[in-house]
């Protein structure tokens, strides 16, 4: 897709047609070439004046121009994304001028969506992705760039698995649990970030207010994401290519404790237990079952190495790791046991990445080709794990007539998403990692060594991942495919036609199959089930896109106008079949099953949305800007009102371009200053589902052979789009000849008529009913700072800044029976007022409480059996035991909040927030002759984590579940000066946390609305994320054969500066298990031809 | 060249027109049509027992799991203790959002709403689904009584919602009475003198059913709600013309349970599972490989090639244990199979070597190397019935040892001594006890255990589970959480729970 270009247009029109051509005596006829600094390619249509007067020419296909001018005159040569030069005339004949590349920010071209702007011109909240990010890092998922680089948008990288793509929410997000996925286009086609390869990619744009999103109309509210891949220029034809070799590694930074402390603190957690709960016998199998501290397991191949010691096994204690110890439960007994330390890390894998790059491009005059060819092979850290990916890019355009030019872009990748076959993240990095310490890696051999073969472990959910990695095989493979062919046709002189219609395909095609696997040991049963499985997923989107795209300027009156309309289908298709009992384990696919393992299925929908939309752009004098946009969608999401009208409209003042302004003493600080102020409105149909407005019968499910269906959802028809509003207030600045320059926004955005889910009484038979269920409202501000602090020929250091802060309020609710027409929320003591009150949930007039983390609150913890005596008159709901008044020595001494004598719900308290209260990041690039270094941090601050994959380890509601080494600092009768409560099996005293392991902000027992404060951690954190030290070799060593060779190392997730326990910092709120990013090594080279 | 431009944006608007807009679902059922045809009411009819069958393992729950049959020894952590040990109070409370029923309840008041104006080819059919409908509203109506007490009447499927009037108050128990009884009149109404079981199957609610739960229904308010000497005659009455409804008692313990012997004609109505539609719940009350491999059986069999993937959950309290402990009962090891460290053999219960039990009414079957859990899981069987008669003729101070020896007869089969385990006519306590234990160990499992103690009265639960005391009355009623509450401020908290 070739994109208008509005100011090369605007330049030639002042050139050609507004201005008449005049000339001056005594001119003489100047000549020369005009090139890009660096590589020395000549820049076609560069425009070259003559100072003061409306004199000009533009260069040629070779970059060659003639312009008449006089001694003492000044040229003045520009090029869209290259810095101005002036240049004085004396008495040469050829001036030959090379342009540096424009990286002052208030100068970049931005793209807006059917169009593209300076920013000198923009009046709206439009953020620009640095494309040097995108150079070094080898990235499986292009969205990683984004994180701590655009101001305003809140990234996160929910796991290390290669291929996934980050979580990415605008501004706080339009939903009432602050999610809210902006709409990426690639290339102008409803896309994703997934498998797209960085290297094809030319730029990436953010659409953050409501006045440059008007364009995208229903889809707009939680922002735009321009995606631009790369195109021909016009020029010489180049040869590029690009490797990158990384390793990965992991950062492990859970610490569990050695097999004798894990034997003693659950023999001890579970006699602690028993006490509490006054049954002498709970868990024994625990005890003495073959459990990680049970004396169950055997000298050969039971899952776990723990056995009484006795005269026929002794004999192990001859073995390196082996050894024993009296039981701390019954000191006349000695369990022998193996420390089997490293257990945790059966489940990483080598991990290496490669990443190829070839490209080739060109173009005349007459037309230019881009031709992009990626291999990525990315393992992950995880046995298993990985991502594969080929891409192939073609885009090209010709003028096949003077005034009608054709273009064509093709995409295609062919992935493979490999995740871990032993299970999701949680499970791998809770279950897998976190097996306990004595646990059999190989089978003994009957004289006490090992054997070579992996011992099974418990089961195929909580096993041994090394003996279960090769059990599960999961192929998947996937096609995506974009294509696009358009027309751009000059109707009349200043008036051009465009058509673009464009197809996306996505295959998505998933095999499983579970070759026959053992459970509890070697000599286990036998699952021969051999399940079989395939789903094929298929997306298919249709775009048919014309425009309208007036150019013209009076005097200096300057018009940008363009309508157009655009008609989008989606279709997705699924199929997905199973069968069971194959005789082998050497045919994974289905035909070998020897009948159906349940019913094949396959399913179709689609959703239609068709539009009209407009923009005009007008200035006075490059002073005074006006934007209005609008756009006209209908859905077929809606019922009886399927069409909205979604208009935006920005007004900006280039202060530095006025006259009183330049003569002033500012203008020799302030560089540029424009104020900027945007008003618009946006749709959101993503929480409509493609036919919930008509109610549904939802399939229940068979019984006796045939399908039941009940009513599942009711009837909406006339639900109304939802409709955020932004009022976006923000100033370009730059200082001392835009050494500094400041981007600078404060919005807020009210979402009304928010499409939601209002939660209903449950005597309805529904939950919730989806509804236009009143107004929230994002403030928040946004700030995007780049300093040149250095700026030689041969030295430069540049610094970058990005800042967030956004907060959720809730402005109006529909009426019902409760205060504030509340919506769910937790009742509580609130001490300072000394009333009860309904906190989180939806209030009126009150943030947003669905991040809210509530929890009971740690006093400390009892020293000793007298210190919680005392305490027997304080009655504690939550104990196991029937005796509420009864309180053990190393429990927690929990604040009564309303001190009634009684520890119930509502001794809770508000303890923060999931959501982070700022982010950004932090770059700084430093050139020095070749060699440049550059830096990429990024940060959050002010958000809770719960790191379930510790805390459910220190309660060890699993069982067979390793200690975090906090355990080590818990309570017992000899460590009574702690915070840590005592180690009781289960959360058996309710020490961590009061309710369920729940993740619902709206259930009172969730670990959100119940757990103890002790165990909420501060999620701030500053991420080391990219170092990269790059050399450019000198080209003049390679005799013109080589154009341009660099040379890189690249650290990746280096370091963390945190204080939570857990890898991953940037998830707030729960967190059941994540899998950290690893930490990556790189080293690159690229290559010019 | 105007025109052409015309042409073209007329061209592409037109592309765009809003009649293009209007799609028809390819693969989901919406509301529109889905009322208009008998098609229509036989799918929402199967949708009715499809979640009849998600709401299994809570109808199960709410009717055993406080009762004194639970709460053994488990071999991994076991589940609901809390409910075991009535440790229940405002903060845990546990079914929150009344368990889900009230969704039941929607989708059979749209059905009794829409299906009267349907025209079926047949009208019996009609009919007898209409019954099953009544029947199935009052078995939720009856569990939600019995669990809460007071709790809203819903008899119209939601339509628009208003949030302003949405609140809603819990009714009496009385009017919750009363409102089952009529579902109950309407059923027997709707089904008239159709005796069938609906497609000869009963997986399927039937006018035996209704009957059935007549009985019970009728029972609980004789003798909880003051209803005395009329209800039990109800009772009475309804349960006895069961008999003649082609129902009747297995010959054996071993000819009523297992996967083969399904719909034999003591199954009054049981809930349905099948591979690849539906299995069970009752895998939570077996275990890993892991764990019961290296047992052995009481007999000192080894287990080691027990095909077996569950979890152990639950498991039975020494009463149980002890109260079944009989070799001559058949329903010993027709309820367990008992684990022991070693393989001595243990024909009765020997604590130290116990490892723990395997629940054996409904373990499946075995296919390949996996054991499949398609037991159909009965709701009223003819013992309930026969031993309903006993409770029904107690109250009524008849002799109920005739139907109560009738259930001994079959469980004790060829070891049955008249003169030993035959039951002989006591004082009404002494009956209500041995109606009481008949039905423990008859009904282990089957979700009846806490219901049977409720209905016999409030002095029988306290004696029975050691968990309650004098003055815990309070609590056996459920209390409803604060969200319950938050989204229905007119809501009012159970009686008696402060916290």
């Amino acid at each position: 897709m070739k994109k208008k270009d509005c100011n090369i247009m605007y330049v030639i029109l002042v050139l050609f047609f507004c201005v008449p051509f005049l000339s001056h005596g005594q001119a003489k006829t100047i000549t020369g070439t005009i090139v890009s600094a660096g590589d020395n390619l000549p820049l076609p249509g560069a425009t070259i004046i003559v100072k003061g007067t409306s004199s000009g020419s533009t260069t040629d296909f070779d970059g060659n121009y003639a312009i008449q001018a006089k001694t003492g005159d000044v040229l003045v040569i520009s090029y869209v994304g290259y810095a101005a030069s002036e240049v004085k005339v004396a008495s040469e004949m050829v001036i030959n001028v090379s342009l540096n590349q424009d990286v002052a920010l208030l100068d970049e071209v931005v793209i807006t969506g059917y169009g593209k702007q300076t920013r000198a011109t923009l009046t709206t909240s439009v953020s620009k992705l640095d494309t040097k990010i995108l150079e070094t890092s080898t990235r499986s998922n292009v969205a990683t760039a984004l994180q701590g680089t655009i101001a305003g948008l809140r990234v996160t990288n929910t796991t290390g698995q290669p291929g996934s793509t980050p979580q990415i929410v605008l501004r706080g997000g339009t939903n009432f649990d602050g999610t809210g996925a902006p709409l990426i286009l690639v290339d102008g086609i409803p896309s994703s970030f997934y498998a797209l390869n960085s290297d094809d990619i030319e730029s990436i744009e953010v659409l953050k207010d409501a006045a440059a999103t008007a364009i995208y109309g229903a889809r707009s509210a939680n922002g735009v994401i321009l995606i631009t891949t790369k195109t021909g220029k016009t020029g010489k034809s180049s040869i590029n290519y690009k490797y990158k070799f990384s390793t990965n590694n992991e950062r492990n930074d859970q610490q569990y404790v050695n097999a004798a402390d894990f034997i003693n603190y659950n023999r001890q957690g579970i006699a602690w237990y028993r006490e509490a709960i006054n049954n002498s016998g709970s868990f024994s199998a625990f005890l003495d079952g073959a459990n990680g501290m049970g004396t169950g397991g055997n000298a050969t191949n039971s899952p776990f190495t723990t056995q009484l010691l006795s005269p026929s096994n002794q004999y192990l204690l001859n073995q390196p790791g082996w050894s024993s110890m009296p039981d701390i439960l019954n000191s006349a007994q000695s369990i022998l046991f193996y420390d089997n330390p490293d257990v945790g890390d059966w489940i990483y894998q080598n991990s290496e990445s490669k990443d190829h790059y070839l490209s080739f491009d060109g173009g005349n005059e007459n037309g230019s080709y881009y031709l992009g060819l990626g291999m990525l092979d990315n393992d992950g850290l995880i046995l298993g794990s990985g991502f594969k990916r080929y891409s192939g890019k073609f885009s090209g355009s010709y003028k096949i007539k003077d005034n009608i030019r054709v273009n064509s872009n093709i995409l295609y990748s062919h992935s493979n998403l490999s995740r871990s076959p032993l299970g999701d993240d949680a499970t791998v990095f809770r279950r897998f990692q976190g097996q306990p310490p004595t646990s059999r890696t190989y089978d003994n051999n009957p004289d006490g060594t090992w054997s070579d073969v992996y011992a099974v472990g418990q089961n195929q959910g909580f096993g041994n991942p090394l003996y279960y990695q090769d059990k599960f095989v999961r192929n998947n493979l996937e096609q995506r495919l974009s294509a696009s062919v358009g027309i751009d046709w000059e109707l009349i002189e200043n008036l051009t036609l465009s058509v673009k219609g464009s197809h996306f395909a996505v295959n998505n095609h998933d095999e499983n199959f579970d070759k026959a696997y053992r459970t509890g040991s070697t000599t286990g049963p036998l699952n021969t089930a051999r399940l079989a499985s395939v789903a094929l997923d298929r997306t298919l989107r249709n775009q048919l896109t014309g425009t309208l795209n007036y150019i013209k300027s009076f005097g200096n009156h300057n018009f940008n106008a363009l309508i157009g309309a655009e008609y989008f289908k989606d279709n997705l298709f699924r199929t997905s079949a199973g069968t069971r009992n194959s005789p082998t384990d050497l045919i994974e696919t289905l035909n070998a099953g020897a009948e159906a393992n349940g019913i094949p299925y396959s399913f179709e929908t689609e959703y239609v949305i068709s539009s009209a939309f407009g923009r005009l752009l007008y200035d006075y004098n490059n002073k005074y800007l006006f934007g209005f946009t609008f756009r006209n969608d209908g859905s077929s999401r809606l019922g009886n009102n399927k069409f909205d009208f979604f208009p935006g409209v920005s007004l900006g003042w280039n202060v530095h371009n006025e006259e009183s302004f330049q003569n002033s003493s500012l203008s020799k600080t302030i560089s540029k200053i424009k104020p900027r102020l945007s008003y618009g409105v946006n749709g959101n149909q993503d929480v409509l589902s493609n036919y919930g407005v008509y109610g549904s019968y939802g399939s229940q499910g068979v019984y006796n052979g045939q399908t039941g269906y009940a009513n599942s959802s009711l009837a909406t028809l006339d639900l109304l789009w939802e409709k955020a509003t932004t009022l976006n207030a923000g100033l370009d600045i730059s200082f001392f000849n835009d050494r500094l320059s400041i981007i600078t926004d404060v919005y807020s955005r009210d979402i009304k008529n928010k499409l939601a889910n209002l939660t209903l009484p449950y005597y309805t038979g529904f939950s919730s009913i989806l509804t236009n269920n009143g107004t929230i409202r994002n403030k928040g501000f946004e700030m995007q700072i780049n300093g040149d602090i250095i700026r030689n020929d041969d030295f430069t250091w540049n610094v970058g800044a990005t800042i967030t802060s956004n907060k959720n309020y809730v402005v109006k609710l529909p009426e019902n029976a409760n205060d504030l027409n509340r919506q769910a929320g937790q009742l509580i003591w609130n001490s300072k007022t000394g009333a009860q009150e309904w906190v989180g949930g939806l209030q009126e007039g009150q943030r947003v409480g669905n991040d809210l983390v509530i929890a009971y609150e740690q006093d400390r913890i009892y020293k000793d059996q007298a210190d919680a005596d005392a305490d027997s008159g304080i009655q504690d709901i939550f104990l196991p035991g029937t005796d509420k008044f009864k309180h053990f020595a190393g429990d927690v001494k929990w604040v009564d909040q309303n001190g009634d004598g009684v520890i119930n719900s509502l001794d809770r308290k508000v303890i923060g927030r999931t959501t982070p209260d700022f982010l950004g990041g932090f770059t700084t690039n430093v050139t020095y002759k070749n060699f440049n270094l550059f830096v990429k941090t990024d940060f959050a601050t002010g958000h809770l984590v719960w790191n379930h994959a510790r805390n459910k380890s220190y309660g060890n509601t699993q069982g067979n579940l390793n200690q975090p080494s906090e355990v080590l600092d818990s309570w017992t009768p000899t460590n009574t000066d702690t915070n840590w409560p005592r180690f009781v099996f289960v959360n058996g005293t309710k020490n961590v946390w009061r309710g369920d392991e729940g993740d619902s902000y709206a259930s009172s027992s969730s670990l959100l609305n119940a757990g103890n404060s002790q165990f909420w951690e501060k999620g701030d954190y500053l991420a080391l994320r990219e170092v990269t030290l790059s050399y450019n070799v000198p080209t003049e060593y390679f005799n013109d054969v080589i154009k341009r060779l660099s040379i890189y190392v690249t650290g990746t997730n280096l370091h963390y500066f945190k204080s939570v326990s857990g890898d991953t910092p940037e998830i707030g709120g729960l967190q059941f298990g994540a899998f950290p990013v690893p930490k990556t090594f790189t080293v690159g080279l690229n290559v010019t031809f | 060249m105007k025109k052409y431009i015309y042409i073209l944006i007329a061209a592409i608007a037109f592309t765009a027109c809003e009649s293009e807009l209007d799609l028809t679902s390819p693969s989901e059922l919406t509301a529109a049509g889905f009322w208009n045809t008998e098609t229509g009411a036989r799918t929402a009819q199967t949708g009715m027992y499809a979640n009849l069958r998600s709401s299994a393992s809570n109808l199960w729950l709410l009717g055993e799991m406080r009762s004194d049959i639970w709460g053994g020894r488990t071999y991994e952590s076991a589940n609901n203790e809390g409910l075991i040990r009535s440790d229940i109070n405002i903060a845990n409370a546990p079914f929150g959002g009344w368990a889900d029923i009230y969704t039941r309840i929607h989708r059979i008041n749209d059905f009794l709403k829409n299906v009267p104006n349907i025209t079926f080819v047949k009208e019996t059919d009609k009919n007898h689904l209409m019954g099953q409908a009544y029947g199935l509203r009052a078995l939720y109506y009856y569990t939600l009584l019995k669990t809460w007490g007071n709790v809203p009447i819903i008899l119209d499927p939601l339509g628009k919602v208003d949030p302003a009037t949405l609140s809603k108050e819990r009714a009496p128990q009385a009017e919750v009475m009363t409102q089952i009884k009529a579902d109950l009149t309407a059923s027997l109404a709707a089904f008239g003198t159709d005796n069938s079981f609906y497609e000869g199957t009963r997986i399927y609610w039937s006018k035996a059913a209704t009957l059935a739960l007549k009985g019970d229904v009728y029972i609980w308010s004789g003798n909880l709600l003051g209803g005395g000497t009329a209800d039990f005659t109800e009772a009475k009455t309804a349960l006895q013309q069961i008999a003649a409804l082609d129902v009747s008692l297995a010959p054996s313990i071993a000819n009523l349970w297992g996967v083969a012997n399904e719909n034999n004609k003591e199954f009054i109505f049981a809930i349905q599972y099948k591979q690849d539609e539906a299995e069970n719940f009752y895998n939570n009350l077996t275990g890993r490989s892991t764990e019961i491999n290296p047992q052995f059986n009481n007999t000192g069999a080894s287990m080691s090639s027990f095909v077996i993937g569950g979890a152990n959950r639950y498991g039975p309290s020494e009463k149980t244990l002890l109260l079944l402990d009989d070799n001559n009962d058949s329903r010993k090891n027709a309820s367990f199979i008992y684990l022991y460290k070693d393989n001595a053999g243990y024909p009765t219960y020997n604590e130290p070597k116990y490892f723990g039990a395997i629940f054996n009414k409904f373990l499946g079957v075995v296919k390949g190397t996996v054991r499949v859990f398609e037991n159909d899981v009965p709701i009223y069987r003819y013992a309930d019935v026969v031993l309903m008669i006993a409770e029904a003729k107690n109250l009524l101070n008849e002799d109920p040892s005739g139907e109560i020896n009738q259930i001994r007869q079959r469980a004790y089969g060829a070891n049955y001594v008249p003169a030993t385990h035959a039951y002989v006519n006591g004082s009404k306590t002494a009956n209500a006890n041995a109606i009481l234990d008949e039905r423990y160990k008859e009904f282990i499992g089957e979700g009846k255990r806490w219901w049977d103690l409720r209905r016999a009265g409030n002095s029988f639960v306290i004696d029975n589970v050691s968990f309650l005391n004098a003055g815990d009355e309070y609590k056996l009623l459920l209390p409803i959480t604060n969200d319950m509450i938050g989204r229905n401020p007119l809501l009012v908290q159970t009686t008696g729970y402060t916290n």
